[in-house]
């Protein structure tokens, strides 16, 4: 074998062996998507039960503080409770229409892990390429929007900082290469704004739910106990459900955990073809946040 | 301190605060007290709630200016709120502090 076979003969065994290795990718992208996929699907029931417990332990509060007015006092500040109260209600309306747009967002974030999936075969479509451009540029108007959108006193652009550059690796399989030099930077600013709200969201869900099961345990467990006469039948089965709920509180960072992975996971991707993915972390940490958004909304039901 | 940590010292002195007013021992400590107290501590609870929510709402660089004009008064109001948290059976020494704490924070917020 001469010098230019070998070459070319060392040449060709690299070309197959980094389109083996890409292909491995190709199916880790793929994998990647269906956790975005369902990391979305859960986010929309995440910010639900935001929505929820913040409203809930609002109106609790609110009912709490009646029940210690007589009928007198309750007469007399009629006019300021009354406009408290419709004050309230148009903070909660805006509070509910940022929940949206993070909602809007994420669904963005969803349709492009669902048109990414057409890239993962190998064998991409121009349509299939047409409607990942598409799904991205939705993204990237929607990114300067969702920045502004306000939670714990910060707009989600203070939480997140300068935007990092992503030095995106080369694939082998052209359509996907493309696809990540232009998507790269758009994807790993939205899922940086993605983190961001749901570590504010989660600690607001945390206030909210601990302020209503406090009213719960008096509700449900303390005063009927000690109210003389007969245990209401639901009592046992009220206090545990009461205790159930206490201990959910303890995995509201799962949620947090869940975003963090999936961000790690596409930067890595992205990035470094030698990366190891740790695909079982990222399932795990979005079946936590999955069973704790399923446990919040349960408990203020 | 920055507006950013007066900020979170407001808000989560009043989610301390809600909680501490939504606990069975403050609603022992209020039930062998006057309708008339009983009646400020419910409006005082009410306000805390609508602090909480617009606080919640709030965006910091809108609000920033004033917090800082309002910084030692925050950092006292917090103080003394907090303290009377800690005996929670001395109901008008809360009640004080919270109309104290609310009175500071409607200087950034509104509270109607």
């Amino acid at each position: 074998m001469n010098r230019r076979k070998l070459t070319a003969h060392v040449a060709l065994l690299t070309t197959l062996s980094l389109i083996g290795c890409d292909t491995d990718r190709l199916a880790q992208f793929g994998a990647f998507a269906a956790a975005g996929t369902a990391y979305v699907a859960i986010f929309q029931t995440f910010t639900a039960d935001v929505g929820s417990a913040f409203i809930a332990a609002d109106s609790a509060t609110f009912v709490k503080a009646r029940t210690n007015q007589d009928a007198a006092h309750l007469a007399e500040n009629a006019r300021i409770l009354r406009a408290d109260l419709a004050q309230d209600d148009k903070t909660l309306k805006a509070y509910l229409s940022n929940l949206q747009k993070l909602n809007a967002h994420a669904n963005l974030l969803g349709a492009y892990f669902a048109a990414m999936t057409q890239l993962t075969n190998g064998k991409a479509s121009a349509a299939a390429v047409t409607s990942l451009n598409s799904q991205l540029d939705s993204i990237n108007t929607f990114n300067p929007e969702i920045e502004k959108v306000s939670f714990a006193g910060k707009n989600v652009k203070d939480f997140i900082g300068l935007p990092t550059q992503l030095v995106v690796t080369h694939y082998e399989v052209k359509a996907l290469d493309k696809q990540l030099k232009m998507s790269a930077p758009v994807i790993d600013r939205a899922l940086t704004l993605q983190q961001a709200a749901i570590e504010a969201l989660s600690a607001e869900l945390n206030d909210s739910l601990s302020a209503s099961l406090q009213l719960q345990e008096s509700a449900n467990v303390l005063d009927p106990y000690v109210t003389p006469g007969p245990l209401p039948s639901a009592w046992i089965a009220n206090r545990e459900a009461y205790i159930r709920k206490e201990v959910i509180l303890e995995s509201a960072d799962g949620a947090v955990a869940a975003i963090k992975s999936l961000h790690t996971a596409f930067t890595q991707l992205a990035t470094d073809k030698s990366s190891t993915i740790n695909f079982g972390k990222l399932y795990s940490d979005i079946g936590t946040m999955a069973g704790y958004a399923a446990a919040a909304q349960a408990s203020h039901k | 301190m920055t507006a950013s940590d007066l900020y979170s010292l407001s808000l989560s002195t009043l989610v301390a605060t809600r909680k501490k007013m939504l606990s069975p021992a403050w609603q022992e400590a209020l039930d062998g007290q006057s309708a008339e107290l009983k009646a400020a501590a419910s409006m005082d609870l009410v306000q805390v709630q609508m602090a909480i929510s617009a606080l919640s709402n709030a965006v910091l660089t809108d609000i920033a200016n004033q917090m800082n004009d309002e910084s030692q008064a925050i950092q006292d109001a917090t103080g003394e709120l907090n303290r009377a948290l800690q005996n929670i059976n001395k109901v008008q020494n809360v009640i004080r502090a919270v109309t104290t704490m609310l009175d500071t924070v409607s200087k950034f917020i509104t509270l109607v």
